[in-house]
């Protein structure tokens, strides 16, 4: 669902209580919850981590960045011309494996073209870290996008810690991967 | 010899592309006088902001007729159709070179022969309600010139992504095409969306659908037994598409009236924190009620 795409997400014991600033990062919690998350705008977003770290997302001249804390590690983050200029970002957390990987999405409005076109539209980018030895980007994949017409069918991104097994449902087809401890993604 | 000159037509004549849209007649004619074996090469140069096209001829006599008193190049038929802006044709020959720039310009169709014209396309229902509502239903501003804003979207559907061809810009027809093929995309993906798991849907859903998909995010929601309007989208009806999500706890509660009356000074600076959002669903019920 372009724009509103919904994370299946298991619930973490204590990430999801470390979120910073003033976002309300509703996690789910139960696979199929319909719950809409509420929507602000932002220029940047901070996730608590399991470790006791934060993980902030910024964006400035069209570059998005993650950077943890207190490593101050900083890595850009590949997004792509479909994320809008000056563009603010939400971050929401989807899943952990043990304390050093991280999966969590960054979603940015579309750069919207002429006749109002996308211009309520989100562009959505699933992404796996590794925290150790230092921040790294494993995997990452785009969810959501109103330009590029992509989008995901219930119940979206699935999160399974008992198996470390992560599920994408698009529209036409199911993709699952299975996330080793080190973050490596197949 | 007497020296070369392109005699007709005078330099800055205007040439007027009708509202059909059909090119004018544009012939270029010099005062040459070629011998045996002689030639003139036309170069044509056609340009619009980015927008350039050119080309060259070669006009050489022949055994059978070695004179002619006059030569023409003929630009249309097309060479130069569904372009327009500056046209400069050169002339090299015998008696030396010359050149004349001429301007091609645009006129608008009228709101009823764009509505037909999209009549006549397949899937475009949803998409007039779109063009009606955002383009003014036109083409060329008063100069003639195709409307371009300030993001670079040009003529009647503002064609921005992917980038517009040059006969897109010039010929309304061939940017309503455009505007229609990414109208599909989203017919097709609302389609797509809303057939899953083999869920039965109406036409009027599937347009409203794409619709909404063209301003951003899926209309309907899944209730178990249908696909409805999702509740928790509250829309300033003063607005095209701004709305309000009801489950953020900022807005629960709230009636349009008040939360209109708490954001409609920040409706103007988007990138400042805000609890309002642009809206596709807002938008859908904006331009098909």
């Amino acid at each position: 669902m372009t724009g509103n795409t919904r994370g299946c997400v298991t619930p973490i014991a204590s990430w999801g209580k470390r979120v910073i600033a003033t976002l309300a990062f509703a996690l789910l919690s139960a696979c199929g919850d319909k719950a809409a998350e509420p929507l602000k705008s932002t220029s940047a977003d901070t996730l608590g981590l399991p470790t006791g770290a934060t993980l902030h997302y910024a964006v400035q001249d069209g570059q998005a960045t993650a950077a943890l804390t207190p490593s101050g590690t900083q890595l850009k983050l590949e997004a792509d011309h479909t994320i809008a200029p000056n563009a603010g970002v939400r971050a929401k957390p989807i899943g952990q494996l043990g304390t050093h990987v991280i999966l969590a999405t960054d979603e940015y409005p579309s750069r919207p073209g002429g006749m109002s076109y996308c211009q309520a539209g989100h562009e959505q980018f699933l992404r796996v870290f590794s925290l150790t030895p230092q921040l790294h980007q494993t995997f990452q994949t785009k969810t959501a996008s109103c330009i590029d017409n992509k989008e995901l069918a219930d119940p979206g991104i699935v999160w399974k810690p008992e198996t470390a097994t992560l599920e994408i449902h698009w529209l036409t087809e199911t993709k699952t991967y299975k996330i080793d401890p080190n973050g490596t993604v197949h | 010899m007497a020296a070369l000159l392109i005699t007709s037509p005078r330099p800055n004549t205007v040439f007027t592309i009708t509202d059909e849209p059909a090119w004018p007649a544009i012939r270029f004619q010099s005062n040459a006088t070629l011998g045996a074996g002689q030639k003139l090469t036309w170069d044509w140069k056609l340009s619009w902001g980015t927008f350039t096209k050119q080309g060259k001829e070669i006009i050489a006599t022949s055994n059978l007729w070695d004179a002619q008193s006059v030569l023409f190049q003929t630009l249309t038929g097309g060479v130069i159709t569904n372009l327009g802006g500056q046209l400069t044709v050169r002339v090299t020959g015998p008696g030396g070179t010359n050149s004349v720039t001429v301007k091609i310009i645009g006129t608008n169709p009228t709101p009823a022969a764009i509505l037909a014209f999209l009549a006549a396309q397949p899937d475009s229902r949803g998409f007039d309600a779109i063009l009606q509502h955002e383009s003014g239903m036109k083409h060329f501003n008063a100069q003639g010139d195709p409307i371009k804003s300030f993001d670079n979207g040009f003529g009647i559907c503002q064609l921005t992504s992917p980038a517009p061809t040059y006969e897109q810009v010039w010929n309304w027809k061939l940017n309503i095409a455009g505007g229609l093929a990414l109208f599909a995309t989203k017919r097709a993906s609302a389609n797509a969306y809303l057939s899953q798991s083999g869920r039965a849907f109406t036409q009027d859903q599937l347009i409203r659908e794409a619709v909404c998909r063209w301003n951003g995010g899926a209309y309907h929601t899944w209730n178990g037994k249908a696909w409805v309007r999702p509740t928790t989208i509250l829309c300033d009806s003063q607005t095209g598409n701004i709305g309000w999500d009801l489950t953020n706890p900022a807005n629960t509660g709230k009636t349009e009236a008040q939360l209109r009356a708490r954001d409609k000074g920040t409706y103007g600076s988007p990138s400042s924190p805000h609890d309002w959002q642009y809206s596709g669903v807002c938008y859908a019920d904006r331009i098909l009620g």
